[in-house]
C-alpha cells in the first residue's frame, strides 16, 4: 500500500510556502512534454481540482481549446473557467495519473487539489492534532 | 526586492503576497518573486524549482 505522511505547513518552519495551518504538498503538473512543480493545497470542498490559469500557459495549454465552464466561490460570484485534463505526479505515491483540472484566472493560490480526481485517487486522512495528513493511494 | 531574495532565512512578507514566488526544490530558499509566473520560469525554468503563490496571513480564505 502506498502511503505517505505530510506535515501541516505551519508546523514545518523549515519550509517556506504556505503561511497557514494547511495541508500543502508538492505536485508536479505535466502536459505535452512540459512540466512544472507547484505547492498545492488539498481541499476537500473543491469539487474539481482548480488551478491558476498562469499554469496553463507554462504547460502549453491553450485555454481557447479547453471546455469553457464556470466556477463559483464563497462570494457566490461566478467566474469563467476552462476545463481540461493533465497529468499529476506525486513522488512516492505511485504512477503519474491523469485527471481533470479547471483553470481560472483569479485563484489566489497555485492549485487546489479537489474531489475530482485527487480524492478519487487518494484516501486523505487529516490529523490536525498531530500536525499531519496522510495520503493513501487507492488504485495501487 | 534583492534584500529579501538575498536573505534566505527570511519568510514571506507583504512583497510576496499575491505574487508568484520561485523556491528552491527543498523550499528553504526564496529565489525570486514576480506578478508574472512566466517571468520567473524564463529565469529559473521549470526543473529544480518550486513555484507557489503564498497566502497573505492578514486575510481569511474560504478554501
Amino acid at each position: 500500500m502506498l502511503k505517505v505522511e505530510f506535515p501541516y505547513c505551519k508546523f514545518n518552519p523549515d519550509f517556506l510556502g504556505c503561511n497557514c495551518d494547511e495541508p500543502c504538498l508538492l505536485v508536479t503538473l505535466k502536459e505535452g512534454g512540459k512540466e512544472i512543480t507547484v505547492e498545492a493545497m488539498v481541499d476537500s470542498g473543491c469539487t474539481v481540482t482548480h488551478a491558476n490559469s498562469a499554469l496553463a500557459g507554462e504547460l502549453g495549454i491553450d485555454l481557447r481549446i479547453c471546455i469553457p465552464t464556470k466556477t463559483i466561490g464563497i462570494s457566490g460570484e461566478m467566474e469563467e473557467a476552462w476545463m481540461t485534463e493533465i497529468t499529476f505526479s506525486l513522488p512516492g505515491l505511485g504512477d503519474d495519473f491523469r485527471g481533470p483540472v479547471l483553470f481560472t484566472k483569479n485563484l489566489p493560490v497555485s492549485i487546489l487539489l479537489g474531489q475530482k480526481n485527487f480524492f478519487d485517487t487518494f484516501d486523505v486522512h487529516f490529523q490536525k492534532s498531530k500536525h499531519l495528513f496522510t495520503l493513501t493511494r487507492v488504485d495501487a | 526586492m534583492k534584500d529579501i531574495v538575498k536573505n534566505n532565512k527570511m519568510r514571506f512578507t507583504n512583497d510576496h503576497y499575491g505574487k508568484w514566488v520561485a523556491l528552491s526544490p527543498d523550499r528553504k530558499v526564496i529565489l525570486d518573486y514576480s506578478s508574472s509566473l512566466s517571468a520567473l520560469t524564463r529565469k529559473f525554468g521549470t526543473k529544480e524549482v518550486v513555484y507557489t503563490k503564498p497566502q497573505d496571513p492578514a486575510l481569511n480564505y474560504a478554501f
